[in-house]
Order: structure tokens, then C-alpha cells, then sequence
């Protein structure tokens, strides 16, 4: 029995129902060669290298970067910065073949994943030119790095800041350079201990803040003061507010 | 100059360090978390407790004025080990009675925010804090006026 030719748009449209069922698009991938691209499209749109093995298996399996199928991925998981930012140094280019990325979480946590102090993200910056989203979990890397990089991305909308420790991390003489205005009109999510040189750093962007929904956690009375600096920053643009206290501290310093 | 931006119309609060940090006034004299009424474009306010002392959250709340007519949702999240299962009466025996006169006073805010602005009140908490008796069954002894006119929307935790 021969299989009736079905136009590419509607074979597409047929796989793009199957979007989140992976193990269906795999077997679509084994149906004929017209049915792979589209299938791929769903298959990486998702991807997480939450350590060196993984990315390992991924540069073996796409030996190549400009062929491989990072060009689908959109939301992109990176937990061992230390490892991608050694194989774009092997394979140089090797992360802007993700160039169409448009959400990013870096884990740099350096209890969890051992990151090194040294970690440069010098080859993150701009890898995606349509990074809207950004989520950053960092605990020992310096915060002008982290902000050289965030500056590097022209159409981040949305910024979750989490600083696992509250020491201060900005010991390396590196300097923050604010460039360009960004965006900045989604959401800002900061759980940062000591979030002074944080905010500081914030309201230091170029261009100003325009976020929509603002999500802090106050951790001390100290911390107070810059929240409500971010919101009379974001004033004019806030329509969400959520705030959280730990252990609800709060109440004590408001009361004592 | 200072290392922090001082908000123009907020006083000092003398904090634990050495700074006097620019606060917002709020109930009683008593400082907000946030000046809420600076967003003119406000919607939705959210609340993450991990105690239940919620007097912050009454004075956040307070600082909203009517002049933001698009303010529509409250949102209070609350971890499930922390809602009190029983009738009011023996709620306030377990928290204690300041406590609950927090809470108390924080079902008489939500119940004006309902009934002078429609504002809608959704409690978030786990699925644990659901009582037999209904959804409903566990929050009442925290926010009795509110439960029982039925108008609090719960949510799933994220």
C-alpha cells in the first residue's frame, strides 16, 4: 500500500499538534527523511546540559556545531558553565550555534556544580541575539560579570537573580560597563541575601527599568530600602507585585 | 552620597547596621515593605509566608490607595505545614492571640477590599491543607469571614 503524498505543510501542521510528545516525534523521525526536520524542531526546542557527561554525549552525537540542532533550540538549561565554556574554546562558536535561544538558565552554583571562580561568560555575551529571558543562579562568580553579560543581551525582557550566599563576590577588579539600554519590560525575580550591589547595579542599566511584575524576598530590614527603590523605579510600569519573607522576619523588624 | 537611592517622600527607619534606610509609611506609623501606592498600572500583589505572622502584608496592603482603579488580586501563599486545621475559636487557642489577631485583621481588610473594589482574594497552599471537609475546611479558622461568605479562590502551589 503506498502512502498518499500529503503537502509539507500539512505533514508540519500534523507534527507541530505533537509538540510535547517526544517519543512520538522520535518515531516520526523513523517514518521518512521529509518527516525529521520538523520533528527535530520540537525534539531540541528544549535543552539541558545539567552536566559534563550530557554535553559530552551531545558534542559526539553533533560533532559539528553549524549542522547540529542546536539552531532549535529555544529554552536552554546550563548547569555546568565551566564545561560549555571549555567547548566553545575547543570549537570556537561552539554556543552561538544556539543562536536562537530565547530562555537561559545558568546554574553557577558553585556548592552544587564545583563552578570555578574563574568562569568567564565572556562566551555567552549576546551568543543568542533573541535572549528575551534570563535566569541566573550564581553564587561565586562576580556580579560585574554576571551584569557585563546581562548588558550583552539587547532584547532581555525577563531577570531572575538568585545569589546563593550574601557575601560580596565583586573581589575580582573586573569593572561593570553598562552599555546599551535593554528592555527590560517583563518580569524581575531577585532572592539575593545581601542584594545591595545587586540592585545597585540594576539601577545602574542604562535605559531604566521597565518591569511589569516584580518578585523580591526580603531578607533584612537592610534589604527594604533598595526593594522600594526598584519599585518606585519600575513605578510607572508595575503591575504585579510579590513579595515573600523568610521565616517572616519581617514582621519582627517592622514591629521592633 | 549615599551608597543607596533614597526614595524622595519616604522617611528613616534606623536599621541594625549603621544606615538609616528610606521606608515607606505604612499603618500606624509602621513601616511597609513596599509604598504600593506608586504603581499606578497595579494589578495583582502576591505574599509568600513561611510564618503566620501576616502584619506585613496588612501593612503592604494598606499602602494601596483607591486612585489605582485597575487593582483586581490578592495572592497569599501559604506552605501547608502552617495551616491550622479547626473552628476559629480552637485556631486561635493554637497560634496564639496575637497571631490571631493578625489574621483577624487581615480577613477585615480582605473583606473591604471585596466590597469596596471587587478585589478578588486567592489563598494559595498544598494540596496536604485541604481538609475533608473541604477545601475550605482549613483556611476558615484563619479567615472565617472571608470562607464564609465563600469568595476565597484557591490556587495550587507553584
Amino acid at each position: 500500500m503506498t502512502i498518499p503524498h500529503l503537502p509539507q505543510e500539512i505533514l508540519d501542521y500534523a507534527t507541530d499538534l505533537l509538540h510535547d510528545e517526544q517519543e512520538t516525534l522520535k518515531r516520526c523521525c523513523l517514518v521518512s527523511k521529509s518527516w525529521v526536520p520538523r520533528a527535530r524542531k520540537h525534539l531540541f526546542a528544549d535543552i539541558k546540559f545539567s552536566c559534563t557527561e550530557v554535553l559530552e554525549a551531545w558534542k559526539k552525537a553533533f560533532p559539528d556545531p553549524a549542522n547540529s540542532p542546536a539552531r532549535h533550540t529555544r529554552s536552554l538549561i546550563v548547569s555546568c558553565p565551566g564545561s560549555v565554556t571549555a567547548a566553545d574554546a575547543e570549537e570556537v562558536g561552539w554556543i552561538r550555534a544556539f543562536s536562537r535561544v530565547e530562555r537561559l538558565l545558568v546554574w553557577a552554583d558553585r556548592a552544587t556544580f564545583f563552578v570555578d571562580w574563574e568562569l568567564s561568560l565572556i562566551p555567552f555575551h549576546n551568543f543568542s541575539p533573541v535572549l528575551k529571558s534570563l535566569r541566573m543562579i550564581y553564587c561565586p562568580l562576580p556580579r560585574s560579570r554576571v551584569f557585563n553579560f546581562i548588558c550583552s543581551l539587547p532584547l532581555l525582557e525577563d531577570l531572575h537573580l538568585t545569589e546563593t550566599t550574601s557575601y560580596e563576590t565583586d573581589y575580582s577588579g573586573i569593572d561593570f560597563q553598562p552599555s546599551a539600554s535593554l528592555p527590560l519590560t517583563g518580569t524581575l525575580e531577585l532572592y539575593s541575601p545581601g542584594m545591595e550591589p545587586t540592585v545597585g547595579r540594576l539601577l545602574d542599566l542604562p535605559g531604566g527599568l521597565h518591569f511589569r511584575k516584580l518578585v523580591v524576598t526580603c531578607f533584612s530590614a537592610e534589604n527594604l530600602g533598595w526593594i522600594m527603590a526598584l519599585v518606585a523605579r519600575c513605578s510607572d510600569t508595575l503591575e504585579c507585585f510579590e513579595a515573600g519573607a523568610p521565616l517572616s522576619r519581617m514582621s519582627f523588624w517592622l514591629l521592633h | 552620597m549615599l551608597p543607596y537611592p533614597v526614595c524622595p517622600s519616604g522617611s528613616c527607619i534606623k536599621t541594625s547596621g549603621l544606615l538609616e534606610l528610606p521606608f515607606a509609611p505604612g499603618v500606624h506609623g509602621q513601616p511597609a515593605l513596599a509604598d504600593l501606592s506608586q504603581m499606578k498600572k497595579l494589578k495583582d500583589v502576591a505574599f509568600r509566608c513561611e510564618t503566620l505572622h501576616v502584619r506585613w502584608i496588612i501593612v503592604a496592603l494598606e499602602t494601596i490607595t483607591s486612585e489605582q482603579r485597575g487593582f483586581q488580586q490578592i495572592s497569599i501563599n501559604i506552605p501547608h505545614y502552617l495551616v491550622v486545621a479547626g473552628d476559629p475559636a480552637s485556631v486561635r487557642r493554637t497560634v496564639g492571640e496575637e497571631t490571631y489577631g493578625e489574621w483577624t485583621d487581615l480577613d477585615r481588610l480582605l473583606v473591604r477590599f471585596l466590597e469596596s473594589r471587587a478585589v478578588r482574594t486567592k489563598i494559595v497552599y498544598g494540596v496536604e491543607a485541604r481538609g475533608e471537609k473541604g477545601q475550605h475546611g482549613h483556611i476558615g479558622g484563619l479567615l472565617p469571614e472571608m470562607t464564609a461568605r465563600g469568595i476565597i479562590e484557591l490556587g495550587t502551589p507553584w
